[in-house]
C-alpha cells in the first residue's frame, strides 16, 4: 500500500517527465536564442563603431552621434541583446506535444510519449488500449536516472554555436584597431537640415539689405584717386575720407553678405548631396541667393542647379552649388582683402568702423537711430553732428547715399535737446573724447550716462540696420517735420513686425492677446 | 472473438497468415504484406500488372488461408452488370414459377476482379455499391453481402486497347493501389522450383472470418494522437495544387489530388500496420510507409506532369519530405 502511495501513477509518471523535458527545451532555446543575439548584438555594436567614427557618412539628422565619440560602453550591446534573446525563449514554454515527440524520438518509442501525451491531455474515453499505452509511456520514462541522461541528449547546442561567442572580437578589435577618435570641432557645422537653411537664407537677406547696389570696387578706386590728388590738409580730404570709409564698409558689409551665401550655398549642397527633395525654404534659399549674386552666368548656374535638384539630379545640383560656394568664398576673402588694402591705403584704421561703435554707440538706440541729434540728415551712423540746429536743416553730406541714423531722435525729448546746433562734427572713426559726448553727459543724468558702453554698442558696420530709412521719404526728412514722426514711423514698423509674428505663430498663443493689447494701448497713447 | 484470437496476439494472427502466404507466393514481401493489411483495414486492393506474376495465385492462396469463400470473375467487354451481381430468374417451385434472386460472384468473402479494365463502365460501376456499402440492389431490393468482403482487382497496365480505364470514382473506393514487382532471378528460381515440381506447395488454413472481422474490429481501436490526425489531413491536402501546404516544385505537375476518402484510407491503413506491429497506438512511420500505396491512384497527374514523366510516387515523396509533421506543434 505504502509502495503504491510512493509510486505516482503512469499519468502523472508521464507528466512530471514531459515538464522536465520541456523545461530542458526552453532552457536549450533560450541558450541558442541568447547565442544568435550576442552575435547579432556583436554586429550592431561593431556596426555602431563604424558608424560613430564615420560620423560624416550619417544623415544629417543623426550626425549628433559624433558628439557620442567611440565609447566602450557598445562592448555591453552583445551581452544585453544576449541577454534579452534568452529572456524572450524563457517565456515562452515549448508545446508539451512537441517536447514528448522529441522526448519519442529520443527513446526511439514511435510516437508513444506523444500518444499518451494527447490522451491525457484531450481527455480523450479510456479504454483498454490507451491504459496500456500509458502503462507502456510510463514504462519508458520511470527509470529517473536514465531519463536524466536522455534529457542532456535532448536538443544539444552544438559546438558550432558556442563559437558565435567569438563574434565579441569584431567590435573589441575595432574599439582597439581603429584610429583615436576625433571629436566633433566646436565650430563645426553640424547639420541642421531644414531650419539650418531659413536661418541662413535669413541672414543673407539681412547682409543683403545692407549692400549697395553701386559697385565699390569701382567707387573706391575713384575716390583712392581723388585722396591722392588732394593736398593734406585739405578741407575736401576728410570729405572724401568720410566717402571713403563709408565705401570700405559696404565692401566689408558685402563680404559679408557672400559668406553668408557661401554658408547657405553649403548647406544646400549638403542637402543636395543627401538626395534630399527640394523644400519650399530651399527654394527661398536659392531665390536669395540668387539675389545675392552678381552677374548672369552665376545666377545662371544657379537656376541651373535649382532645375537639377527639381529633377531629382541630385549629384549635379550638389556639384553646381559647391562650385559656386567655392566662388562665394574666395569673392568674400578677396573683397575683404580689398578693402583692408584700401583703408590702409586712404590713411583710415583698418578697425575705424568698430572703433567708431564702441566711441559712440550711445548714439543709436537697437534700431540704429541717432539719440540727441537734431532732425538734419547726418551721414548714417556717423553722428556728424552736421544737423541744423533744431532747424535741423541738413548740409550737404545729408544727402549721401545712405542717409540713415543721424538727424533722427528716438523721442521728442532728444528731439528738444538736439545738439545738431552746435554742428560739431565727429568723425565716424570718432573717440571717446569727442564733444558731443561730453554734451550728451552733460545733458543727461548721470544714471544714462554710466553705463558699460560695450553692453549698448551697435555691432557691426554703421547702418546695420540702417536701409530702414534709406527711402526717400525717410531718409530726407522734411526739415519742419516733427521728430516724432520718424519714432511713430519705427513703432509703427514694430508693431507690424509684431503682428505679422503673431500671424506666424511665433508668439505664443497664450500671448498673443498680451501683445496685441500692447499695441494696441501704444497706439492709444501716441 | 474466436478462441484463436484469445489464444494469439494480432502480430502473430497476422504473422502466420503472411507465412502461409510466403510458403506459396516467392519474394513479393510488400506486396504480400500490404495485401494484409488492406485485409485487417477493412479495404479493397487495385492490383497493376502484367500478367504472369502471381496475382490470381495470390489471391486464391488468400481465400485458401482464411477459408472465405473466393470467386473469381473474368472481366471482359461483354460482361455485363448481371454477371456480377446476379439477377433475377423466373424459376419453376412447386407452387408455381415465380421470380428469384440468383446471386452472383461477387457474393462471396474474396472477389478477384480479374483485369478489371477491360469491362465497360457500366459493368466497372456494378461494383461500387458492393465495395463501399458491402451490398448489391437487383430489381429495388438491397442483398448484403458476406462479411468480410474483399476485393481485388487487377489491371494490366501495358495492354491498353480495348480497355476502360477506371472512372475515378471507382479507382477512388480502393484503398490501396499496388504495383506487383517482377521477381528477381533468385525468386523466379525458386517460382520454378515450387511450381514445377511433382508437389505443388499446399497451404493451410491459419485464420477464419471471425478472426479477419477481429482484426478488423481491433484495428479500429488503435490510438491516434491530434498532431498524427492533423499531420494526414495536411499530408492529403498538400496533394491538391492549390493548397498552401502543396509543394510548388510539384504543384503543377498535379491536376487534383486525393479525396477525403484517401485519408480515411490511410488512418485505416495506418492503424492495420500498427497493429501487425504491435502496438495500440498509430505511429509517424506507418503514416509515412503507407502514404505511397494510399495515394498513387488519388493523385492525378496534369499534362505538364505526363509530359514530364514524373510519378505520383515521386510526388508523394516530396510531399512527405516538404510536410513537417512539427509544423502544427509550434
Amino acid at each position: 500500500m505504502n509502495q503504491d502511495r510512493r509510486k505516482p501513477g503512469p499519468e502523472r509518471l508521464i507528466l512530471t517527465r514531459l515538464f522536465s523535458a520541456q523545461r530542458r527545451l526552453r532552457f536549450v532555446r533560450s541558450h541558442r536564442a541568447a547565442l544568435r543575439w550576442f552575435a547579432a548584438g556583436s554586429a550592431l555594436a561593431a556596426l555602431g563603431l563604424v558608424l560613430l567614427w564615420n560620423w560624416n557618412l550619417l544623415p544629417g539628422p543623426w550626425q549628433w552621434l559624433a558628439s557620442a565619440g567611440r565609447p566602450r560602453e557598445l562592448l555591453w550591446l552583445p551581452f544585453l541583446t544576449a541577454l534579452g534573446g534568452f529572456a524572450t525563449c524563457w517565456l515562452v514554454m515549448p508545446n508539451p506535444r512537441k517536447a514528448a515527440y522529441r522526448l519519442d524520438q529520443l527513446l526511439d518509442s514511435q510516437e508513444r510519449v506523444l500518444t499518451s501525451v494527447d490522451w491525457i491531455f484531450s481527455e480523450k474515453p479510456r479504454t483498454v488500449s490507451s491504459e496500456r499505452l500509458l502503462q507502456q509511456s510510463a514504462e519508458l520514462l520511470e527509470d529517473e536516472k536514465r531519463f536524466r541522461g536522455l534529457l542532456k541528449k535532448l536538443e544539444p547546442v552544438s559546438a558550432g554555436s558556442q563559437t558565435l561567442l567569438l563574434s565579441l572580437l569584431l567590435p573589441l578589435a575595432l574599439l582597439f584597431a581603429l584610429p583615436p577618435h576625433t571629436g566633433l570641432d566646436p565650430t563645426a557645422a553640424v547639420w541642421m537640415g531644414e531650419s539650418q537653411v531659413d536661418q541662413l537664407t535669413e541672414d543673407l537677406l539681412k547682409e543683403l539689405e545692407d549692400v549697395n547696389p553701386e559697385n565699390p570696387e569701382e567707387r573706391l578706386e575713384k575716390l583712392l584717386q581723388e585722396l591722392e590728388s588732394q593736398k593734406t590738409g585739405d578741407p575736401e580730404e576728410a570729405d572724401t575720407k568720410k566717402e571713403l570709409q563709408r565705401t570700405v564698409d559696404q565692401m566689408l558689409q558685402e563680404a559679408e553678405a557672400q559668406k553668408k551665401a557661401r554658408d547657405l550655398l553649403e548647406t544646400l549642397a549638403e542637402r543636395a548631396r543627401q538626395s534630399q527633395p527640394m523644400s519650399a525654404k530651399d527654394k527661398e534659399a536659392l531665390e536669395a541667393l540668387r539675389q545675392s549674386m552678381k552677374g548672369a552666368d552665376k545666377k545662371e548656374r544657379l537656376d541651373q542647379a535649382s532645375e537639377s535638384w527639381q529633377q531629382g539630379d541630385f549629384k549635379e545640383a550638389a556639384e553646381s552649388l559647391e562650385s559656386l560656394q567655392q566662388e562665394a568664398g574666395q569673392s568674400a576673402e578677396s573683397q575683404q582683402q580689398a578693402a583692408g588694402e584700401a583703408a590702409s591705403k586712404g590713411g583710415l584704421e583698418p578697425d575705424g568702423g568698430q572703433n567708431f561703435d564702441e566711441g559712440q554707440g550711445d548714439q543709436f538706440d537697437g534700431e540704429g537711430f541717432a539719440k540727441g541729434q537734431g532732425q538734419g540728415q547726418g551721414q548714417s551712423g556717423q553722428s556728424e553732428g552736421e544737423g541744423q540746429g533744431q532747424a535741423g536743416i541738413g548740409d550737404q553730406d545729408g544727402d549721401g547715399p545712405s542717409g540713415g541714423g543721424a538727424g533722427k531722435g528716438t523721442t521728442q525729448e532728444d528731439q528738444g535737446e538736439s545738439i545738431g546746433a552746435q554742428g560739431q562734427q565727429s568723425l565716424r572713426r570718432g573717440d571717446s573724447e569727442s564733444d558731443w559726448l561730453e554734451q550728451y553727459e552733460h545733458l543727461h543724468a548721470p544714471e544714462r550716462t554710466q553705463y558699460e558702453k560695450a553692453q549698448t554698442r551697435v555691432e557691426g558696420q554703421v547702418g546695420q540696420d540702417g536701409p530702414r530709412f534709406r527711402t526717400p521719404e525717410e531718409g530726407r526728412g522734411a526739415v519742419t517735420e516733427p521728430a516724432d514722426r520718424q519714432g511713430s514711423g519705427g513703432l509703427l514698423r514694430y508693431q507690424e513686425e509684431a503682428e505679422n509674428a503673431i500671424l506666424r505663430e511665433e508668439v505664443p498663443a497664450d500671448y498673443r492677446d498680451n501683445v496685441r493689447v500692447y499695441f494696441e494701448s501704444l497706439d492709444k497713447g501716441r | 472473438m474466436t478462441t484463436q484470437t484469445e489464444n494469439r496476439s494480432p502480430v502473430d494472427m497476422i504473422g502466420s497468415l503472411r507465412d502461409e502466404l510466403g510458403r506459396v507466393i516467392v519474394g513479393q514481401k510488400d506486396l504480400l504484406d500490404e495485401v494484409l493489411l488492406a485485409l485487417v483495414a477493412g479495404g479493397h486492393v487495385l492490383l497493376e500488372g502484367v500478367p504472369g506474376l502471381g496475382k490470381t495465385v495470390l489471391v486464391k492462396t488468400l481465400a485458401d488461408c482464411t477459408g472465405l469463400s473466393f470467386s473469381r470473375v473474368q472481366f471482359t467487354p461483354d460482361l455485363m452488370p448481371a454477371d456480377i451481381t446476379g439477377s433475377i430468374i423466373l424459376e419453376e417451385t412447386e407452387t408455381g414459377r415465380e421470380f428469384r434472386f440468383r446471386r452472383g460472384p461477387i457474393f462471396h468473402s474474396l472477389v478477384l476482379a480479374d483485369e478489371i479494365n477491360r469491362a465497360t463502365p457500366k459493368t466497372q460501376s456494378a461494383l461500387l455499391e458492393a465495395m463501399q456499402e458491402f451490398q448489391v440492389t437487383v430489381g429495388g431490393e438491397g442483398h448484403q453481402l458476406p462479411r468480410p468482403f474483399f476485393v481485388l482487382a487487377t489491371q494490366n497496365p501495358i495492354e491498353m486497347e480495348g480497355t476502360y480505364p477506371l472512372p475515378e470514382a471507382q479507382t477512388d473506393r480502393f484503398l490501396v493501389k499496388l504495383s506487383v514487382e517482377r521477381p528477381q532471378p533468385e525468386e523466379l528460381s525458386e517460382i520454378l522450383r515450387r511450381t514445377t515440381g511433382l508437389k505443388p506447395p499446399e497451404t493451410e488454413r491459419v485464420l477464419s472470418a471471425e478472426d479477419i472481422l477481429d482484426l478488423q474490429r481491433l484495428a479500429t481501436q488503435v490510438l491516434v494522437a491530434d498532431p498524427l490526425l492533423d499531420y494526414v489531413a495536411r499530408l492529403v491536402c498538400a496533394t491538391h495544387p492549390g493548397s498552401e501546404d502543396c509543394p510548388q516544385s510539384v504543384a503543377s505537375f498535379i491536376r487534383y489530388g486525393s479525396s477525403p476518402r484517401g485519408a480515411q484510407a490511410l488512418l485505416k491503413l495506418g492503424k492495420a500496420r500498427a497493429l501487425s506491429k504491435g502496438r495500440d497506438h498509430l505511429a509517424l512511420e506507418d503514416v509515412k510507409t503507407l502514404a505511397k500505396a494510399v495515394f498513387r491512384h488519388r493523385i492525378h497527374l496534369s499534362f505538364e506532369g505526363e509530359t514530364e514523366g514524373v510519378t505520383p510516387d515521386a510526388i508523394v515523396e516530396t510531399i512527405l519530405e516538404e510536410v513537417s509533421f512539427e509544423k502544427d506543434m509550434d
